[in-house]
């Protein structure tokens, strides 16, 4: 057995940290010392991040880069045993998927509440803020480490539901209400699905359990991660019935793509912007919206053994891809860009998880390698439009201009990360993007002509905004007036920008699997990936860098289309629709009805019975002391009669 | 030596007793509180198995645990009773404290013989010196009637409880032809006159443990004693009860009682229920809990059915968790009466804006006596419902269920008073630092038991 | 019948026994001054002992525990009405009555 080192044995402290700081800077500080709370909940963060960072080098350390990379559980707590091999356990898992995962919400997090102290300065509801980012980290944790499906699925929830808090934290605002209610709505359905899929895909393992093949993998739980993809009990899973694993999968995607916004249950994410910015880049860039990416990758193997299930993830995620690009093309408030971008790279991450299989497994790599490098880049995008949110005090990418000279240090990052989103070499996103293109290029060639030209798209609109926003004139007084932030808004800039250039060069392959891939790229596929990227960025160069009178008339000759896909092509108006028209006067109506009048009458009339009940047996205890002693030998002769009732 | 921890609880009673006719305001709860302390950790240290006095004094796994129990609820009643014992201007200062104290000390030591006890005659005189004293606790208010009419009421349910008891042991005693525990177990013919003598054990260990229809007494003796005392009931003399039913249920009868699981479910039912529908009705807090701690019984017998060790292992462990969520609750009243003397459920109007340290201890045991996940009384009541679960009586599960429900309504009243309802004017309920420290250690006990079970399973390892 | 009278056996001696406590039952149950209950519950109890006892002689002859027991009873039960008295006095200063069936403070 490997002896753990000190981060290792203690990995528990990475959930019970963050924990007791939400506790604590909840109940005990935020209510007294705002700026001592916002101090405390960062340097809590920064003391998970040296924690996973630790975790990261001990298991380095045992299982070096280039040997194998096993799946280890140093800690894990039997919660509730309902029946033999079916235990509700809460644990952390350790992997190299899990600790990548816990280093990049760690780092991020880190970053973004620092970023927070400066640009939550002021609000009333600081201490709320930071409490609420705290039990967020926590519960993303929770998630990733999660060693089997039910702890996933626990914090999963949690996830919403601090998300939920957070994009309503603004709550005397009515858009940001709604829209937090709607992102709640939308994943919760989704979780439908998620629920439905862990119940189906652990009563058919839990099933193995009583077959003899599988008495020596008895040590195991229905629920854990290692026995759902151990490939014995894939193998029997499919083969006894694969119609029905294939349908608990896309059940199980349905929930990821509900998390992870995926078409057509994205719709909650670009209005989710309501939220302040720094929360954008936490949860709507970084972390939240890779739990459903990350809960394909876990369950991966099984996800190989049926084609169909496979085919869903990448036709849904490359559609999502091109459909968000398209739009992000034409939004003029500059967060509801980077929500599309997000979208589209989300698209990118889940495309890539599908073009993959237990054999290739480059889709499965280029996806988690562009999730690490999309979480750095796209941080820095939202935490850098934060920074001119907060500068020019306007969202419409038409009111800003000239920001180059006013806001240096944000200019350059801001630069450096659309660089590295524009897939150009050497920064970061050229290495990811790319080797999802190549995977894509081996498997579905189709995905791989929508990959690039989505490619081209990011390029675009990015550099639009970056056009836009940096060079030419100021275009409103805002913008005239802009002063650079403070310097705890900067540091983070600068520190997530560094790794949007270096986090490409990071030995992946070798941190990832075991034994090398074999690449069978053909040498033009870079060129012709950041090809694609200048491409993008010349269109955007010649659209917006001087004048727009080119853009304007590319916008005219588009007319009607260009209307549609600004409005995001109307999907949100269908929703409506049907939610409204249909679902409230036909289904939701009635069964309120019988909630009320029926349910809720049962219910008042048991607890009308309850209570009366009480008040005639408070008659008996009369407070004679010979009605008690009555009592006592009643009871004596009643239990004299139960037990010749029993029949002993 | 086996009986070190008796020792140092008499020890420290005498010299509480003696010192303090000599030495003025000693600080007699630190004097009471070291010497249990000492001997909790005496009966740590101790082996189990070991005999004493030709195997008239044993100390078995249960008595292990039932002794922990029973100094564990010692200290920390103690602890919360430090305004009736040293503060001379609570509203709830007891009159010659020492005095008070010496009996509770010795009252313990009467618990701890008890468990240890192998004969009939020990466990007679050590039940009896567990039970006759606090008659007189119970009275010790001496400027109000209610407390010595709560005390004549408790003598004459104990009076009679305990010559039914006598009764039977005196049936036990002729028809096995011996006073040893074990060597009865053995010559056990179940005769007409044993069965007799069950039933009538049934009813003096109900008496103690309330047990419904033996529970009258409960109601009244909270209310008019002091509320020092009515804590120590609901935790002390509970286990106490329940201890003695553990001897004859699990070695005296065992077979007999293994047949007679629909009888435990009936009483069981009988006990939750009448305790939890009264509850709801109460408008005195003491009163209240006096019928919760009924109702508390009812689960506690559940564990017995089957008479199997997982079902003594679940009882010990909802005993040790009881203790600490009811005592928090305790410590509370005790706060509140102490500073203002109220004793009335609307009386903790506010109490979260007044004092929210205390409301937030008194929501978190009122949740965890509840059962609500994640905190120790859910994982105490899981477990009990599983070992009536595994005798395959799954209607006492769902009524047990439903009664945690029923229990949660009342339980949320309170809360409701404390958080939502607002105080006319907020008096401020000054907390004396001892009770400050055992109320928070003993809450962050009630959270911590429920997410760390390691308890139930070194209690599993004895058995 | 002469033997009987002469030698009575268990059984008489065990009825007796239960005669006394039933009188002692119904003393508890029907008395109305807490010193009559009192009484009663001594019957009670001497009742009980007198079982042990007679046991002791009887059924188990070997050795004298039931006349231990009968010891520790008596003991006992002076104690338990030691602190009985105890109790009615300070009742009986303040309300100047034992009347149990008029002590009903303690509300519902």
């Amino acid at each position: 057995m490997n002896t753990y080192g000190f981060f290792l044995t203690n990995i528990w402290l990475i959930l019970l940290i963050p924990l007791l700081s939400f506790i604590i800077v909840g109940l005990f500080i935020g209510p007294k010392n705002k700026k001592l709370a916002g101090i405390f909940a960062t340097t809590s963060i920064f003391v998970c991040a040296a924690l996973a960072y630790g975790a990261t080098f001990e298991y380095l350390s045992l299982f070096p880069l280039g040997a194998e990379h096993p799946v280890i559980v140093p800690w894990s707590v039997q919660w509730m045993p309902y029946l033999e091999n079916l235990t509700a356990t809460l644990g952390i898992m350790v992997d190299p998927l899990s600790l990548l995962l816990m280093m990049i919400i760690t780092t991020v997090s880190s970053m973004v509440h620092l970023y927070s102290i400066g640009y939550m300065h002021g609000d009333p509801g600081y201490s709320r803020f930071f409490t609420v980012l705290n039990l967020f980290t926590l519960s993303m944790l929770g998630l990733v480490v999660a060693p089997n499906i039910l702890q996933m699925f626990v914090f999963w929830e949690l996830v919403g539901a601090s998300s939920f808090f957070l994009i309503g934290f603004y709550y005397t605002k009515a858009s940001a209400v709604a829209a937090s209610k709607k992102a709640f709505i939308v994943t919760r359905f989704a979780d439908l699905g998620f629920l439905l899929g862990i119940l189906i895909l652990s009563y058919e393992a839990y099933h193995l359990f009583s077959l003899e093949a599988f008495a020596h993998l008895s040590s195991y739980n229905a629920f854990d991660f290692n026995f759902l993809n151990h490939p014995e009990v894939i193998n029997a899973l499919s083969t006894a019935d694969g119609a029905l694993l294939t349908f608990a999968l896309v059940l199980l995607f349905i929930g990821a793509a509900g998390k992870s916004a995926m078409f057509p249950l994205h719709i909650w994410l670009p209005d989710a912007m309501e939220g302040p910015t720094p929360v954008s880049a936490l949860i709507h860039a970084a972390t939240m919206v890779v739990a459903g990416v990350y809960l394909v990758g876990r369950l991966f193997p099984l996800f190989g053994s049926s084609e169909v299930a496979l085919n869903v993830v990448t036709y849904v995620g490359a559609f999502t891809c091109v459909f968000a690009a398209v739009i992000a093309c034409t939004q003029n408030d500059i967060k509801r860009v980077l929500a599309f971008s997000t979208l589209s790279q989300l698209g990118y991450m889940m495309l890539s998880l599908g073009v993959a299989s237990p054999l290739h497994k480059l889709g499965y790599l280029a996806s988690n390698f562009h999730l690490m490098t999309h979480a750095f880049f796209k941080a820095l995008l939202f935490l850098g439009a934060g920074s001119i949110i907060h500068a020019v005090h306007s969202n419409d990418i038409w009111q800003m201009g000239g920001l180059r000279k006013k806001l240096p240090v944000t200019h350059i990052t801001f630069l450096m990360a659309t660089i590295a989103i524009a897939g150009i070499p050497p920064f970061s996103g050229f290495y990811s993007k790319d080797e999802i293109l190549a995977a894509a290029l081996v498997n579905n060639p189709i995905v791989f002509i929508i990959g690039l030209f989505v490619a081209a798209l990011t390029a675009f609109y990015m550099f639009r905004i970056y056009f836009l926003s940096f060079c030419g004139e100021a275009k409103s007084d805002g913008a005239k007036q802009a002063k650079e932030s403070s310097i705890s808004m900067l540091i983070p800039l600068i520190f997530l920008s560094v790794l949007s250039v270096v986090s490409g060069w990071f030995p992946f392959e070798k941190f990832f699997l075991s034994e090398a891939l074999v690449h069978n790229t053909p040498s033009w596929l870079p060129i012709v990936a950041s090809g694609s990227g200048l491409l993008g960025v010349l269109l955007a160069y010649l659209f917006y860098f001087k004048k727009t009178t080119y853009a304007n008339s590319v916008k005219n000759g588009f007319g009607p289309l260009h209307t549609v896909i600004q409005n995001k092509f109307y999907i949100d108006a269908v929703y409506l629709f049907v939610v409204h028209k249909i679902i409230f006067r036909f289904i939701a109506a009635p069964i309120a009805w019988i909630d009320r009048h029926i349910v809720d009458a049962t219910m008042d009339k048991t607890a009308y019975v309850t209570k009366e009940s009480g008040l005639v047996l408070k008659k008996i205890q009369t407070g004679n002391i010979h009605t008690y002693t009555m009592m006592f030998l009643l009871g004596g002769l009643v239990l004299f009669l139960l037990l010749l009732g029993v029949g002993f | 030596m086996i009986m070190l921890p008796e020792i140092i609880v008499i020890v420290t009673a005498l010299t509480v007793l003696v010192l303090d006719l000599f030495v003025k305001d000693i600080n007699k709860v630190q004097i009471a509180l070291a010497g249990l302390l000492s001997a909790l950790v005496s009966i740590i240290v101790l082996p189990i198995g070991g005999e004493l006095l030709g195997g008239q004094f044993i100390l078995s796994p249960t008595a292990f645990w039932f002794k922990i129990i029973f100094l564990l609820s010692a200290l920390i009643t103690i602890s919360i009773s430090y305004d009736s014992l040293m503060v001379k201007t609570s509203k709830i200062f007891l009159q010659s404290s020492s005095e008070f104290l010496v009996i509770m000390l010795l009252i313990i030591c009467g618990m701890m013989y008890l468990v240890s006890s192998t004969s009939l005659i020990s466990l007679y005189v050590s039940l009896e010196l567990a039970t006759i004293p606090l008659f007189a606790l119970a009275a010790w208010h001496k400027k109000e009637s209610k407390s010595a009419e709560a005390a004549l009421k408790y003598l004459f349910s104990g009076a009679l409880a305990s010559s039914l008891l006598l009764l039977a042991f005196s049936f036990l005693y002729g028809t096995t032809g011996t006073m040893n525990l074990s060597e009865m177990a053995v010559a056990m013919t179940f005769s007409p006159l044993q069965i007799w003598a069950f039933i009538l054990i049934t009813m003096g260990v109900g008496f103690k443990m309330t047990m419904v229809p033996f529970h009258f007494w409960a109601a009244d003796v909270y209310e008019g004693a002091p509320t020092a005392l009515a804590s120590f009931l609901s935790v002390a003399s509970k286990a106490a009860g329940v201890a003695v039913l553990v001897i004859f249920y699990f070695h005296v009868f065992p077979d007999l009682v293994k047949s007679l699981n629909g009888f435990l479910a009936i009483i069981a039912t009988m006990t939750m229920t009448l305790g939890n529908l009264v509850a709801l009705t109460q408008k005195n807090i003491k009163r209240f809990m006096a019928f919760s701690s009924i109702s508390q019984a009812g689960y506690i017998l559940m564990g017995f059915m089957g008479v199997e060790s997982m079902g003594l292992v679940s009882v010990l462990f909802y005993l040790i968790v009881y203790i600490f969520s009811n005592l928090v609750i305790f410590g509370v009243i005790m706060a509140v009466s102490s500073s203002t003397g109220k004793e009335e459920i609307s009386d903790y109007k506010g109490l979260s804006i007044s004092n929210p340290m205390l409301a937030f201890a008194m929501m978190l045991a009122l949740f965890s006596l509840s059962g609500i996940p994640p905190l120790s009384g859910f994982l105490g009541k899981f477990f009990l419902f599983s070992v009536a679960a595994k005798q395959g009586f799954h209607w006492l599960v769902v009524v047990a269920a439903l009664n945690s429900t029923v229990s949660l309504y009342y339980y949320l009243g309170i809360i409701k008073e404390m958080y939502i309802n607002k105080a006319d004017l907020s008096e401020s309920i000054l907390v004396s630092a001892p009770v400050k420290w055992t109320l928070s250690l003993c809450t962050v006990v009630v959270v911590a038991l429920g997410v760390l079970p390691q308890v139930y399973d070194l209690i599993l390892e004895g058995f | 019948m002469l033997s009987i009278i002469q030698e009575p056996g268990l059984t008489y001696w065990l009825l007796l026994s239960t005669v006394l406590f039933s009188i002692g039952l119904y003393g508890f149950f029907t008395r109305t001054n807490a010193i009559g209950i009192l009484i009663s519950v001594e019957l009670m109890l001497n009742a009980a002992a007198i079982s042990f006892v007679s046991f002791n002689n009887f059924a188990v002859t070997g050795d004298l525990d039931g006349q231990i027991m009968t010891m520790f009873i008596i003991a006992v039960a002076a104690a338990e009405v030691v602190i009985g008295m105890a109790i009615f006095i300070q009742i009986f200063s303040k309300q100047r009555h034992l009347n149990v069936t008029k002590m009903n403070e303690l509300s519902r």
